[in-house]
């Protein structure tokens, strides 16, 4: 079925998105009584102008090349500059950027890709299939496959054809009929022109760079040749910032316009001295993940028992100040497959008890290997142990540092959690869940989910693929080895005179740094 | 030195003139070979120890991207896949050279990343140091020609106990003072525009340095009191006394000289102390120096940046010290305090 | 055997000081609350009974912490395991720095080059960053921090000590020990420690508030003791970001890291003040410089 503008939303420029965010982000059970904003509509729009952020999550590992993305903060530059195929709307789904029709043949391994005339890079080139191609060969380019690649590893790049100057035809080894989805991730369909150079970036993007210190700052100046309307803001300047405490009294003292990723305790410092806080539901999601090939986590039992001494509200409570979405041990929760009427999981400690009973593991000792890899992991271990204990279960949390995590036993830890952007269902299996995905920390293995994700990934019919991914979402749901408590919320700051702000669901701060609409007063 | 009693002939000649001693060039010399032979060990050491990290420049920037074709690619890329030694050799004759390397985080040369890191950090230091010496002196000369009085006891008490403070106990209580919650005057971390100077925005300044002239005044201030007291009561100064001098120039002329001497050792160890506090001060004000610097290279793994950053501190303590020593050499001669 | 009587009497004039006695006092006071504390507090420490940063209620009297824990009950429970740390890289320090210093004085000649030479390796680090390096190497774990501190005392120990003992071994009476045979480890057991004494105790009281106040530094940059570890270091650090709404979390620990270390600080002053003063050789201004020269490095 070909994907056409009538099943995608298409986002007009952020002017006043009030993006509804329902019920979902209550702040209740804590005493916090504060409503954040969750849009800005300040004055009118107003051309001109120097936005300031100061961003955390960077580093001197910086980078101004797409393929290398890897931070929130990298795409704080990278979303601004370059532009992909497709992109996100702030409800998190699929919407064409670059792309104008993108069609798969019926066994969904060939698709046919037509991306949009007049557009320019910013150094005048213009954007044709040329680049495309160029694109996807470096992307997964087997000597220095880039971040995106474990994800698009089914598309056979040295095979990509021109149809024409602005037509490509992809051939896929195996089937893979969520192309479409799998592009629409942050960073994995960015098109940089044949023979980008990294040191000199140009993409199509509303922004382009004219200065970059990794580790400090960088600065970027509105693209007069942009394709959609121009952006107001003349310039944008990032900030690395070390910590959330620096960036907060920089926001309150004026010195930046926004700021990113705040906790909730500081929600009503920012309000207090009248400057605004975005709130989104966020699609990231922090698991903790049980490898399900290692006593004593390989009995389904004790997996379904850990699941149930987790107060998934609790913890949204007190690590998230109550914002955030619940989980239910399933990921993906903005994709069109993901089953809600799955009965949402509660904390049942007889229950629990009992299975753990029942698997023999009545005074169980694990250990918890956690890392400051996100917001809010380290704390989240420290509530899941104290839950635990209220079963039985004695939880000793390792802190670790982040390059340790990372390091040789990445993947390999019995039991840990891990930080994972916002991806669909089925591109997620793809990354995490079958044998052969390169992330599979919980050494899943399960005939029955893999056969059903071979159907599914080779089915083109939206709807007939949902019903196979429900299928598989079940098994997760009674067997797997993710425990999802909450999808985190993200919070950021921002001043009193910048308007056009939207509150989205993608899970990276900001809109997903979609600066285009933002306007300083 | 020998003195040679031969009988001479005129090619001895030169023999029999004993030479003329140059202590402070003999000990430059010395200490500046010393100098350099600990440079190159703690080089070694540094190194060493980045060997047996858990994870590496490779695994440290990819994060959880990281599959085994994109480490492998990136540990090529940087040439982390080499063995140790050779590693090491290329970079020592590297510096020998003048080149610091890449850095392994992004790839720009090491000299300029550390650079101008080391402008600012020097900036806090010398401000830090400068003005923490003046007003520890001053204060010393102050409570010493005081002495006994309310003023002298209350200022000991207060740098006792300040001189115990936790610095960033010391940089809270700032920012709550005067940042964020009392008043407003000035701003609670500094906000750089990398490659201009960091005494472009004045304001910026103020706290971190104030933080760290708190620290080290009270050293200076009860070293200068120290030896002022006892420099007043030599018998030098007590016959100025009684040949009616005025006090001030007691104070200054005859009394000061003699009693900064054993004070410019606790202000070398001042400058030395403040190139460590440096880094809990920039951290607390997101001040881009060379202890941000450090502490982000080691999370990165990122070899030749913290080789470079351990260098300069190492250099930075040596020179110090020599140069405190210099200084105190120079000025001992001088120091004449005949006791009965 | 009169060498160790000196030492005791050192103490005794100090403690009867005013500043020794107040000094004693605080500190005695914080130990006394670390030691007692988790025995008096009211809640676990991992227990939540507030909502994060909650303000002081008769729920909880100090206020929540960042996880709504209850901050009295952490700050009772967070002193032992700093002070122990403290305690154990001291004693450590102390002891491998005294050794060192004192084989170099005794032994002279290679061993005194070899020694300093490492001595001086190691000097040309501040302290807090080399700890930090250590530790941001190879991992936030007690017994690193711990290593990683003593091993930054030791040379300035060593040092101190060299120059004490190289006044003794010079002396007349231990060159005639040695012309008679002596064995060098029984000279240093019983000639040159004992009159090493005073030395050695202010140095173990500075070297003490320093390790407090590196190991609560590195707590407060991330690099100290992990939770879900109630250490005052670690609360200053995780409370910090709800300083403005609930400041008890950051100013509890941090208040009782101070009073300790300025009372060591207060009574290692009037120990040294008072051993200066033992044998009437030096005159008050003298004392005074020797004892700020020592405090400063």
């Amino acid at each position: 079925m070909t994907i056409s503008r009538r099943d995608f939303i298409k986002a007009g420029l952020a002017g006043s998105l009030a993006v509804g965010t329902g019920g979902l982000l209550s702040a209740c059970g804590t005493g916090n009584t504060i409503k954040p904003f969750t849009a800005s509509n300040v004055g009118r729009p107003r051309s001109g102008g120097q936005l300031r952020a100061g961003l955390t999550g960077g580093s001197t590992a910086d980078t101004l090349s797409p393929l290398n993305a890897i931070t929130n903060v990298d795409f704080s530059r990278i979303n601004n500059l370059y532009e992909p195929l497709v992109g996100l709307t702030p409800d998190a789904q699929p919407l064409f950027i670059l792309a104008e029709e993108l069609t798969p043949n019926a066994k969904a391994t060939q698709w046919t890709l037509r991306v949009r005339q007049g557009i320019t890079f910013h150094n005048g080139k213009t954007l044709t299939a040329d680049d495309v191609i160029y694109t996807f060969r470096e992307i997964l380019n087997p000597k220095a496959p880039a971040a995106a690649a474990a994800g698009l590893a089914s598309i056979d790049a040295k095979g990509m054809t021109k149809l024409d100057t602005y037509t490509v035809l992809i051939p896929c080894t195996t089937p893979f009929a969520t192309l479409g989805e799998a592009l629409a991730i942050p960073g994995y369909s960015d098109i940089i022109p044949v023979g980008f150079n990294p040191a000199a970036p140009v993409g199509t993007g509303p922004f382009k760079v004219r200065s970059f210190s990794p580790g400090t700052q960088s600065t970027f100046v509105r693209y007069d040749g942009y394709w959609q309307t121009a952006p107001y803001l003349d310039e944008i300047v990032i900030t690395d910032y070390a910590d959330q405490v620096s960036q907060v009294n920089a926001l309150l003292a004026g010195q930046v316009d926004v700021v990113n990723l705040l906790s909730d305790d500081v929600i009503s410092e920012v309000q207090g001295e009248s400057k605004n806080v975005l709130l989104s539901a966020g699609g990231g999601w922090n698991p903790f993940t049980m490898r399900v090939d290692t006593a004593p986590f390989s009995d389904v039992r004790v997996r379904q028992a850990l699941r149930l001494l987790v107060d998934r509200q609790q913890m949204l409570d007190l690590v998230f100040g109550g914002f955030g979405t619940l989980g239910n041990d399933v990921f993906g929760i903005w994709a069109p497959e993901y089953d809600h009427s799955l009965p949402q999981r509660h904390q049942d400690i007889d229950q629990a008890k009992s299975l753990l009973k029942a698997a023999g593991a009545e005074d169980l000792h694990v250990t918890l290997v956690t890392s400051d890899i996100a917001q809010g992991t380290v704390l989240a271990a420290q509530v899941f142990a104290q839950q635990a204990s209220e079963a039985g279960v004695s939880v000793s949390v390792d802190d670790v540092t982040v390059n340790e995590f990372y390091g040789t036993n990445y993947l390999k830890w019995p039991f840990a959690q891990d930080y994972w952007f916002y991806n669909f269902y089925l591109p997620q299996v793809s990354l995490a869940t079958l044998p052969t995905a390169p992330f599979n920390e919980t050494h899943w293995k399960n005939a029955q989910y893999d056969s059903l994700y071979a159907q599914a990934i080779a089915t083109v019919d939206p709807t007939l693929r949902t019903e196979i991914a429900q299928e598989m979402q079940r098994i997760e749901y009674d067997q797997g080895g993710y425990i999802i408590p909450f999808f985190p919320p993200v919070i950021d700051g921002f001043g009193a005179n910048v308007g056009g702000l939207a509150s989205s669901k993608i899970g990276l701060s900001l809109n997903a740094y979609d600066f285009r609409g933002v306007w300083l007063s | 030195m020998a003195i040679v009693t031969t009988t001479a002939t005129p090619e001895t000649a030169r023999e029999l003139t004993p030479r003329k001693p140059h202590p402070m060039r003999d000990m430059l010399i010395k200490r500046g070979l010393i100098g350099i032979l600990t440079l190159v060990l703690v080089s070694i050491l540094v190194f060493a120890a980045t060997q047996t990290l858990p994870g590496n420049a490779a695994s440290a920037v990819l994060l959880n991207t990281a599959t085994p074709q994109r480490l492998h690619a990136l540990e090529q890329q940087l040439g982390l896949n080499r063995p140790a030694v050779e590693q090491y050799w290329t970079w020592l004759t590297g510096v020998l050279h003048g080149n610091f390397g890449k850095s392994l985080a992004n790839g720009q040369p090491v000299s300029t990343l550390v650079g101008g890191r080391i402008l600012n950090s020097l900036v806090l230091v010398v401000l830090a140091g400068v003005i923490g010496t003046l007003i520890g002196v001053g204060l010393g000369v102050l409570a010493a020609a005081r002495r006994d009085s309310v003023f002298d006891h209350v200022l000991s008490v207060v740098s006792l106990a300040v001189t115990a403070l936790p610095e960033f106990v010391v940089a809270v209580v700032l920012v709550i003072f005067f940042a964020a919650v009392v008043v407003h005057w000035f701003p609670a971390v500094s906000v750089f525009v990398p490659g201009t100077a960091p005494w472009s925005n004045p304001r910026e300044l103020v706290l971190p340095v104030a933080t760290l002239v708190i620290v080290i005044v009270p050293y200076v201030f009860r070293m200068m009191r120290a030896s002022m007291v006892d420099a007043l009561e030599s018998d030098y100064v007590q016959m100025a006394r009684l040949k009616g001098v005025p006090r001030w120039r007691i104070l200054l002329v005859h009394a000061l000289p003699n009693a900064i001497a054993p004070t410019i050792q606790v202000i070398g160890l001042s400058f030395l102390y403040l190139a460590g506090g440096v880094v809990v001060v920039e951290y607390m004000f997101n001040y881009p120096g060379l202890g941000q610097a450090l502490v982000s290279a080691v999370s990165d793994r990122d070899i030749p940046q913290i080789q470079a950053i351990v260098l300069v501190l190492a250099a930075f303590y040596i020179a110090v010290n020599i140069l405190t020593d210099v200084i105190s050499l120079a000025v001992s001669p001088r120091r004449r305090l005949p006791r009965s | 055997m009169a060498r160790r009587s000196e030492a005791i009497a050192v103490l005794g004039r100090a403690v009867r000081t005013p500043r020794g006695a107040t000094g004693l006092v605080i500190a005695g006071l914080v130990v006394l609350v670390a030691v007692i504390g988790p025995a008096v507090a009211p809640y676990s420490t991992t227990q939540f009974v507030t909502s994060p940063f909650a303000r002081a209620s008769s729920v909880a009297w100090l206020g929540g912490d960042v996880l709504g824990r209850d901050v009295l009950s952490r700050t009772l429970d967070g002193g032992w395991e700093l002070l122990a740390m403290a305690a154990v890289a001291t004693a450590l320090g102390v002891a491998v720095g005294a050794a060192l210093g004192v084989m170099a004085a005794y032994y002279g000649g290679l061993w005194d080059s070899v020694i300093m030479r490492a001595v001086d390796v190691i000097l040309a680090f501040p302290q807090l960053v080399f700890a930090l390096l250590l530790v941001s190497i190879l991992g936030p774990k007690i017994w690193l921090i711990v290593l990683a501190v003593a091993i930054s005392h030791a040379p300035q120990v060593a040092r101190v000590t060299r120059a004490a003992a190289l006044d003794i071994t010079e002396r007349d009476f231990v060159k005639a020990m040695q012309i008679l045979g002596i064995p060098g480890r029984r000279i240093i057991r019983k000639d040159v420690l004992p009159n090493l004494t005073s030395v050695l105790m202010v140095e173990i009281g500075l070297r003490l508030t320093y390790s407090m106040l590196v190991i609560a530094g590195l707590s407060f940059l991330g690099f100290g003791l992990q939770p879900p570890a109630a250490s005052w270091g670690l609360m200053i650090n995780e409370n910090r970001v709800g300083l403005i709404a609930q400041p008890w979390g950051v100013l509890m620990p941090a208040i009782l890291i101070a009073l300790f270390t300025i009372g060591v600080n207060t009574f290692t002053d009037s120990v040294a003040r008072a051993s200066l003063g033992v044998g009437g050789r030096a005159t008050e201004p003298d004392a005074e410089l020797a004892l700020v020269a020592r405090e400063v490095s």
